[in-house]
């Protein structure tokens, strides 16, 4: 059994291990960082610390919010740096069994592929795990 | 491992750090007893308390090193640097004994006879032949040296002035103490004795008691600050009595027969013992004595100052100026720090909410947690202060050992050690300062030989100075060596693929100096066991980058090379100006700002620009401007009427940045960036400011170099240079090459577009003439003999010239340089292809006609042109250039030639007034504005005044304009104005006014 916080983005379920999850913000201020990459969305204040944000929309090629619509931030901290995920909308935590695990579909798409672990079969649809870590490969670090 | 046992090793580190400085010093002051004494008193330390902690390869290795150094004192041998160096070689033993211990927390296996034979064989006074002899006959003995020599000492010395002096008879110092280091372990050995002695402390106790004793038998006068009777005092105080007094001295007879003292000298000390037992027991009572003890104590010289923490309590009232010290973990100081920055920024959102209140209860109070706050920042930023001297203590060690392994005379001077610096600054320069040290002294400076050869002096000097200069410590390492060898690093350079030849060749010699900080690039021929190893500059220069700092780099062949390091004080809390650009505000920290211009459109300092580049006229000067808009690349538009520049100074370069507004200054806490972000180099980190938000800190040195052009201005051109640059000035940039034969030849380096390097075997023929498949297009190539075949490998540079979409290619065999350079055309050339010669860089250079080549590869390049350019124009039109430079008349001929113009030169304006008489057929005139003579202005009033000229277009060509001079070429009746070098604007504007129907369109 692994927990997990379930997120949604454009409308597909995702779970950040909830371990990893330190915080859970509504909307925040952001700072934008000019020259940043794309998916950096700004940085923002927590509790003293910045805390960078990476927009997952744009992380994993979708369009971006609509005008109006409110993220959410779920901090995680990577290699004692905190970063905040911004995402449509947060729900609850999660205890999925390992049994309804599956690997990830070989025609799902190559950037959705990288960041995530595999599927979780749900009663009412999919969950996809996603491997914080690796929303801090390479591509992203270097893309700068 | 216990706490006593780190507490020494600390110590004993902390002594060995001075000790290398302190014998270097020495030796060059063979006759300062202050030093030879705190030199003495550092390694007796080590020794006594190893012998206390059972450390006895420490021990033995310490009192045969001592032992060299008591004879040094006693005058009976001489301060040699053999000697010298014979005893850094204990330290290193001890040194490396010390760390292992500390690793471990016990000794090591091992053993050290043969340095310690070496060193007693020195000690008996045999000087280096003597410890050489050692060497070859290696002592296979490791007991505890002071049990052997000192006996060995004693006989040989004894028969000579054994009752004359005992002192001298049981071999000075070094065998009293052993004498008193043997008698107090006995002492606390004692079960009666311990109880009393362990109330006082018996280090200072054994160490006075024994250079007391010395003095009494015509050994040197003991320290001044202390007396055998107030050492005395807490054991008195403890219940000492005559029982105890002689108990101490059976077991002093006990340590004298252990270590063999001769019977003579063994009675005279035990009479001094003895004589010493009223002042011990009743120092009241033996007042007189007492008083003549502090009038021989006046008398004496003070020999040097005990070390703070060594002060025992009894001796305080005698030095009362010692500073008190307590160590403290370094990780409280910095959890300290990490607090107060804290509260800094707490305290600064106390003070915004403050101030957006007009009246309230707080105030007062807020007031002085503000003060308090300051204050208590002030001391913790002090607690971390250290002097700079501290990360150089072991520099004059290091050029020591520099200098007699690679054979060199090397001075070292330091100036400025005790400047103060943060403690963690000053652990991150250490290290880099040691290279770059070791790098002067290796290969900056020359082998004496070279340097008597050069007519320098023998001794190379290598300059280390520290000095405060705003919110930074400047550290100049200077040396005057050889000077950085420019040709070598390049070849270098290129050679581990750092950049290609042809763009090596397009660098300056500071530009190329740069490369020394590249990873992989050592200059060094030859690896040596100092430095070449090809890893150092480019650590040096990341180490100090990280730290907020700057290296710059000046070298001149033969005079030598000096580094500039330029570092924060502190790196946890820096003042910054907060700006605002496209909406966003940023953080500047303030020690790079060196004054703000408020700019408006319409009055006061206004903002122009050149060739869309904007530039300040600040107090007769140009600087040069960037745009924080235009920087982060941000859409957003603002019009606002007034823009703020932040003049900026980067090393000794001055640059402003625009900004939309500038807020006030707050004492910012710098935070890393993520990670991800590290690599935008106009950020140095971020911060939160009193309102809550996260603002960007914005790094100066990261705009210089992103701005395209400032970058390598950087550290040379000052903003008065820097202005010509912008302006454009008399010099002319020339791509100077090889081609053919040796004579040098050179192009503007406008009329290149590119230079390229080909691959010989991609040659192609079509239509007998070589050509070579060039982005997507075949392009022409031509040698600078005119032939177009190739029989040649390998590869070649090619000079890529361009007119609108069509590029030729000119072989040649190498690129030599780019100058700067002004153009005097010294003959007209009779050659084909060539402009003329000149003088570029010192020897005579042909100067090549561009469009000689483009016409040689396209027999229709102009006409073509022609008709590219112009559409349906049949005849092409005739332009009168009037230029007093030759050069520049060379240069625009070819080129409005090759636009498809026909040109007619002359060098003044009277000529050219003739010259019109006589035929007036011109479409255009283009003429130069400074000339001798008649100026353009007057030129062209000239021209005006007559009627057949009044609607002949005439342009203006300046090498300086400004709104005014363009404003008064307009009175002038000149129609347009064209800088110089521009000659794209030259074409657009002779296009325009050349063509009736464009201009009315224009």
């Amino acid at each position: 059994m692994k927990e997990f916080v379930t997120v949604t983005i454009a409308d597909q379920r995702f779970g950040i291990p909830v371990l990893s999850v330190q915080d859970v913000l509504t909307e925040q201020r952001l700072t934008h960082i000019p020259l940043a990459p794309p998916e950096v969305a700004g940085a923002l204040n927590l509790r003293g610390r910045t805390v960078t944000a990476i927009d997952i929309r744009t992380r994993l090629g979708l369009d971006p919010r609509e005008e109006g619509a409110t993220a959410m931030n779920v901090v995680v901290e990577y290699d004692g740096e905190p970063y905040s995920l911004m995402v449509d909308a947060v729900g609850d935590v999660m205890a999925l069994s390992d049994d309804d695990f599956e690997q990830n579909p070989i025609t799902l798409d190559q950037v959705w592929r990288e960041l995530a672990d595999g599927l979780y079969r749900l009663e009412d649809g999919l969950l996809i795990a996603f491997d914080v870590s690796r929303l801090f490969t390479e591509e992203i670090i270097e893309a700068a | 491992m216990d706490d006593l046992l780190s507490e020494f090793l600390a110590e004993a580190l902390e002594g060995i750090e001075v000790l290398d400085a302190e014998l270097i010093s020495l030796e060059q002051n063979p006759n300062d007893p202050a030093l030879l004494g705190s030199i003495f008193r550092v390694l007796h330390t080590i020794k006594g308390t190893s012998g206390f902690l059972d450390l006895p390869r420490l021990e033995s290795v310490a009192h045969s090193g001592e032992n060299i150094l008591g004879k040094f004192r006693d005058g009976e041998l001489e301060v040699t640097p053999a000697a010298v160096t014979l005893i850094l070689a204990a330290i290193d033993a001890i040194k490396v004994l010390v760390t292992a211990i500390g690793e471990t927390g016990t000794e090591p296996q091992g053993d050290d006879a043969e340095l310690i034979a070496k060193l007693n064989a020195w000690a008996e006074g045999g000087g280096e032949a003597a410890a050489e002899e050692v060497m070859e006959t290696p002592v296979a003995d490791d007991a505890p040296a002071e049990e052997a020599t000192p006996a060995d000492e004693g006989e040989a010395a004894a028969p000579a002035d054994a009752d004359v002096n005992a002192y001298k008879a049981i071999g000075g110092l070094s065998t009293m103490d052993g004498v008193f280091d043997s008698l107090y372990r006995r002492v606390m050995a004692d079960e009666r004795l311990e109880p009393i002695y362990s109330k006082g402390d018996v280090d200072v106790l054994q160490i006075v008691h024994c250079a007391y004793i010395c003095e009494q038998v015509g050994g040197p006068k003991a320290d001044t600050n202390y007396n055998i009777a107030t050492v005395h005092a807490d054991m008195v105080n403890a219940g000492l009595e005559d029982e105890h007094f002689d108990a101490v001295f059976a077991h002093l007879a006990a340590a004298m027969e252990e270590l063999e003292i001769p019977a003579s000298a063994a009675t005279q000390i035990s009479e001094v013992f003895a004589d010493s037992r009223e002042t011990i027991l009743r120092p009241n009572n033996a007042a007189p004595a007492e008083e003549a003890e502090s009038e021989a104590a006046e008398e004496a010289p003070a020999t040097d100052e005990k070390p703070a923490e060594d002060e025992p309590a009894a001796a305080k009232a005698a030095a009362p100026v010692a500073v008190q010290t307590i160590r403290v973990n370094v990780d409280v100081l910095e959890s300290l720090m990490t607090v107060v920055s804290e509260l800094v920024l707490t305290r600064n959102q106390l003070m915004q909410i403050l101030r957006d209140q007009r009246k309230s209860e707080f105030d007062g109070p807020l007031q002085r947690l503000n003060q308090v706050t300051s204050e208590l920042q002030e001391s913790v930023m002090q607690t971390r202060m250290q002097p700079i001297g501290n990360a150089w203590g072991k520099l004059p060690r290091i050029v020591r050992d520099l200098s007699q392994e690679l054979d060199k005379k090397i001075d070292l001077e330091m100036v400025g050690a005790e400047t103060e610096l943060d403690r963690q600054v000053l652990e991150l320069i250490r290290d880099p300062l040691t290279h770059m040290i070791r790098n002067s002294g290796d290969h900056g400076l020359e082998t004496p030989a070279e340097r008597v050869a050069a007519g320098k002096k023998e001794t190379g000097t290598i300059t280390l100075s520290a000095r405060h200069e705003g919110g930074h410590i400047i550290i100049e390492i200077k040396d005057d060596g050889r000077g950085l060898p420019v040709e070598k690093i390049k070849t270098k350079a290129i050679n581990n693929g750092l950049v290609s030849e042809a763009e090596a060749e397009a660098l300056t010699d500071q530009q190329i100096l740069q490369f020394i900080f590249k990873a992989g690039l050592s200059t060094a021929e030859a690896v040596t066991n100092v430095s070449g190893r090809g890893v150092g500059m480019d650590v040096v220069r990341s180490n100090i980058t990280k730290i907020g700092g700057t290296v710059e780099l000046q070298s001149q062949e033969g005079q030598g090379t000096r580094f500039i390091i330029k570092i924060p004080l502190t790196l946890a809390i820096v003042s910054a100006l907060i700006v605002e650009s496209c909406g966003e505000r940023y953080a500047m920290p303030q020690n790079s700002v060196t004054e703000l211009v408020r700019t408006t459109a319409s009055a006061g300092h206004k903002i122009e620009n050149i060739n869309n580049t904007p530039v300040l006229r600040l107090r007769n000067r140009l600087l040069p401007l960037v745009s924080l808009k235009g920087m982060l690349d941000t859409d957003v538009v603002s019009k606002n009427e007034e823009t703020y520049v932040i003049v900026t100074q980067v090393g000794t370069f001055s640059f402003g940045i625009m900004v939309d507004r500038v807020f006030d200054t707050e004492e910012i806490v710098v935070k890393p960036v993520a990670r991800n972000l590290r690599d935008i180099a106009l950020f140095s980190g971020n911060t939160i400011l009193g309102d809550g938000s996260v603002v960007m800190i914005l790094d100066p040195n990261g705009i210089a170099a992103s701005s395209s052009g400032l970058g390598a201005l950087q550290g040379e051109d000052d903003a008065d240079a820097e202005a010509h640059e912008l302006l454009g000035d008399d010099k002319t940039s020339l791509l100077v090459f090889r081609a053919g034969d040796e004579t040098p030849k050179a192009f503007p380096l406008e009329l290149v577009a590119r230079i390229e390097e080909i691959d010989l075997a991609n040659i192609e023929y079509a239509n007998g003439s070589a050509m070579i498949q060039y982005r997507d297009h075949l392009m022409p190539l031509v040698n600078v003999d005119g032939a177009t075949s190739v029989n040649d490998n390998g590869n070649r540079p090619v000079l890529v010239f361009s007119d609108r979409d069509r590029s030729m290619g000119l072989m040649v065999d190498e690129i030599v340089d780019i100058v700067e350079s002004a153009v005097e055309i010294e003959t007209k050339g009779a050659v084909p292809g060539t402009i003329g010669s000149a003088i570029i860089d010192g020897k005579a250079t042909d100067l090549l006609d561009a469009s000689h080549y483009m016409r040689l590869v396209d027999q229709n390049w102009n006409e073509a042109d022609g008709e590219v350019a112009f559409g349906d124009e049949e005849k092409s039109r005739r332009i009168l250039l009037v230029d007093d430079s030759p050069f520049f008349r060379n240069m625009l001929t070819p080129l409005l030639r090759a636009a498809g113009y026909d040109i007619e030169t002359v060098e003044n304006a009277q000529i050219a007034m003739k010259f019109l008489e006589q035929d007036a057929n011109f479409d255009a005139i283009v003429s130069d504005i400074e000339m001798p003579g008649m100026n353009g202005f007057e030129f062209v009033a000239a021209l005006r005044s007559e009627e057949r000229w009044q609607n002949t277009p005439v342009v203006a060509l300046s090498s300086h304009s400004t709104e005014k001079d363009i404003e008064r070429g307009r009175e002038a009746g000149f129609d347009d104005h064209v800088v110089k070098m521009d000659h794209d604007a030259l074409l657009n504007v002779l296009m325009t006014t050349t063509d009736p129907a464009r201009k009315n369109a224009a």
